[in-house]
């Protein structure tokens, strides 16, 4: 599954907005304030649509024992402004709330849905994603084949352990495997689910070392497998993470269990201690593998992955390759991510339709996103800078201008334009950097 | 690659391995139990110090192989550690490995693995026992290629002990192993079985993108008469730009090539001067 573009109406610091998505990776980068965390927060509450509880539906099953709901607008998510363009003289809550999300399921099949609340009083009007629900339960064969997976990261994850409830630790101390539903647990909270995993983790390591329980195992072992590939080099002229793992397993700490990982060169550190720089990508990847493996028994899940800043609190040897990293690692998901770091798009390949960066602002009247063409086509020289500084990378353009130059002085025109195509490929016809060349 | 003649220095390898053995014997009235071990340290023989290990190296091992890796071929002395490496592994685990090899190569055949080698009755030598024998050993570079990551990217370090034949050692190699313009070493025809076809090169790490992008220059300096070690780099590398054209190049390819107007790229690339003489295909 993945979504193809979200319109906004009179959500928080939105009046109007439409905005799509790259089929595999979409960049939101700007400042704090600009509204990324709204927008992250609207796409969120859309997907709950899945999980409509009424008795009379088909999926009923699948979600009733779960935690799992539609979410309703809250009070603040109405957008509050004065409208002077058209006569406010007063602040005020603004309604109808509209919002609308565009998806496209496993089976290509096309679909939208509204999440609208007309005013402060009235709740969400179910009439409007109710036939979305319905296709999407009859797609997935009522959660019978394999489902998408839904991720979400906050800008304090993982610094935040939830609380677990009562009924989670009954199931993880049951040593009954946990439901299927398990995957979608509290997926869209800000805080972490680490523990939840971690726990699950050593429950069922002792099930595949002490019973042999081969189902155990296969899972103990797609984890293992996911956790080290995400830590190897990606490419040769990015910097290796100063971490690997060679694997990830159960020691004892005085009376605990605990699951350590264990460094290329032996060391072994409980995963929780990993250090800050690390904590975040890995807990990241246990998290999607995980939810992927409770859902479908493998841990490169089809899905969808949200990510709010996503350089936050990394080492930059992860920060430059995080991307690459997590598409590497989960080659079917949808990542929707918003960042105020050039480094992560430093290794960043832009591409018509599947990858997409916006460069998101506010102008005195609303919140502009405007497509960059590319990162790397803007340079110093254009007079068109953004506001943060310009990735390393960046140098690479100035190379193939050089190139280009020294063969302009030359005046060999079959040279010039062999280089010009080198570029046009890197950067995309549209871009000024091409455009500048003459 | 290339051909490393294991009879021409024979002689005198063959001397100082016997000489260690017989001078550690002389003190200790026993042979090691680590043979290798052993030769790495340094031998008190009556008050002079040896290093056997170092002797072999600089009287026999670096001017048979010209001062080059015998797998990538980078100037030895530009490498921050030289390592031996031992045609058949030194750690053999099964016995019987050693005669993959023994069977491919006649310097290796008669050998015997160091731990049957203090069985022997008589013990007598050469033939040496196998982690230290001269005909087992080469110099290799440390895969370090800027002598800063902790991980080798090639050779000795990459392979530890895994299987491989005895490349260096087929005089034939010549005509086998061979280098395309970009700078890919492949094999013309496979002198291994099928299941090995690729292999080599995979785990010497000899088609690493920074490795190949080394050949390519230095291919494309040799075909447009350039001296990399006299040109600027600059100038090298945005004349070649001009005759690269896409997509016979990718942008990874374009990108790793760039990389080499750094300093520390470009320090490589002088390092990897042999190939100034190799030609491609
Ligand atoms: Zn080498």
């Amino acid at each position: 599954m993945r979504i193809d573009r979200v319109q906004l109406h009179n959500y928080r610091n939105y009046k109007d907005c439409t905005v799509d998505f790259g089929s595999e990776v979409t960049i939101f980068i700007g400042k704090n304030g600009a509204g990324k965390t709204n927008l992250i927060k609207a796409i969120k509450q859309l997907l709950s649509f899945v999980f409509s509880r009424r008795k009379d539906e088909p999926q009923f099953q699948f979600i009733a024992s779960s935690d799992r709901n539609v979410i309703s607008f809250k009070p603040l998510d109405a957008r509050y402004g004065k409208d002077e363009d058209e006569g406010e003289t007063e602040y005020n809550y603004h309604y109808p709330i509209v919002n609308t999300l565009y998806a496209t399921l496993g089976n290509n099949e096309r679909l939208n849905w509204t999440f609208e609340k007309d005013a402060l009083t009235k709740g969400l009007k179910d009439s409007f994603y109710k036939k979305a629900n319905l296709k999407f339960w009859k797609t997935y064969d009522n959660g019978k084949s394999e489902l998408p997976v839904f991720a979400y990261f906050s800008d304090s994850y993982p610094h935040v352990n939830l609380q677990l409830s009562t009924t989670i630790k009954a199931m993880l101390e049951s040593g009954n495997p946990l439901p299927r539903n398990a995957a979608y647990y509290k997926w869209d909270d800000d805080k972490n689910c680490t523990e939840i995993w971690l726990q699950y983790f050593i429950m069922k390591y002792k099930k595949s070392r002490l019973q042999n329980d081969e189902k155990a195992t296969r899972f103990i072992d797609a984890i293992r497998t996911v956790l080290v590939k995400c830590s190897k080099p990606v490419s040769v002229y990015n910097p290796d993470m100063d971490i690997a793992l060679r694997d990830i397993l159960l020691d004892f700490r005085g009376k605990n269990e605990v699951v350590v990982v264990e460094y290329d060169n032996g060391t072994r550190i409980p995963f929780t201690e990993l250090p800050t720089g690390y904590l975040r990508f890995f807990s990241i990847v246990l998290d999607i593998a995980c939810r992927g493996y409770l859902l479908n028994e493998n841990c490169n899940p089809d899905g969808i992955v949200l990510i709010d800043e996503l350089d936050l609190h990394l080492h930059p040897s992860v920060e430059r390759t995080i991307l690459k990293r997590l598409r590497t690692t989960f080659t079917r998901i949808q990542w929707i991510v918003s960042t105020h770091s050039p480094l992560v798009l430093s290794a960043f390949e832009q591409k018509d339709g599947s990858n997409i960066i916006y460069k998101i602002y506010r102008n005195e009247t609303e919140v502009v996103f405007s497509p960059i063409a590319n990162m790397q086509g803007v340079d110093a020289s254009s007079g068109l800078k953004y506001t943060m500084d310009t990735p390393d990378d960046d140098s690479r353009l100035n190379d193939y201008k050089e190139a280009y130059d020294f063969w302009k002085s030359k005046g060999d025109k079959e040279k010039m334009s062999n280089i010009k195509e080198m570029i046009k490929n890197v950067v995309g016809e549209k871009s000024l950097f091409y455009q500048m060349l003459k | 690659m290339k051909y490393i003649d294991k009879t021409l220095k024979k002689q005198q390898g063959e001397q100082i391995v016997t000489e260690f053995l017989n001078c550690f014997h002389n003190r200790t009235k026993a042979y090691p139990n680590d043979m290798y071990k052993a030769f790495c340290s340094e031998i008190d023989d009556a008050h002079n110090h040896v290093k056997f290990r170092q002797r072999l190296i600089d009287e026999v091992l670096i001017q048979e192989q010209d001062g080059l890796c015998c797998y990538c071929m980078r100037r030895l002395s530009e490498c921050k550690k030289m390592t031996i490496e031992h045609v058949m592994p030194n750690h053999a685990v099964d016995k019987t490995e050693l005669d993959k090899y023994r069977t491919r190569a006649t310097e290796l055949d008669g050998l015997p693995h160091s731990e049957d080698f203090k069985s022997l009755s008589p013990i007598t030598y050469p033939p040496h026992p196998h982690s230290i024998a001269y005909q087992n050993l080469l110099l290799s570079c440390d895969g370090n290629l800027f002598n800063e990551s902790p991980t080798p990217q090639c050779c000795n370090l990459k392979r530890k002990h895994t299987f491989l034949p005895p490349f260096v050692l087929y005089s034939n190699i010549i005509q086998t192993f061979i280098y395309t313009e970009d700078g890919m070493a492949e094999w013309q025809e496979d002198p291994e079985p099928p299941e090995s076809k690729g292999n080599a090169m995979r785990i010497l790490g000899l088609n690493k993108s920074i490795l190949k992008m080394v050949r390519r220059i230095w291919f494309f300096c040799t075909d447009n008469n350039l001296n990399p070690q006299k040109e600027e780099k600059d100038f090298v590398i945005n004349t070649m730009m001009g005759y690269l054209n896409f997509p016979s190049m990718n942008e990874e390819d374009i990108n790793m090539l760039l990389n080499f107007k750094k300093d520390k790229y470009w320090k490589l690339l002088l390092e990897y001067d042999a190939f100034a003489t190799i030609k491609h295909c």
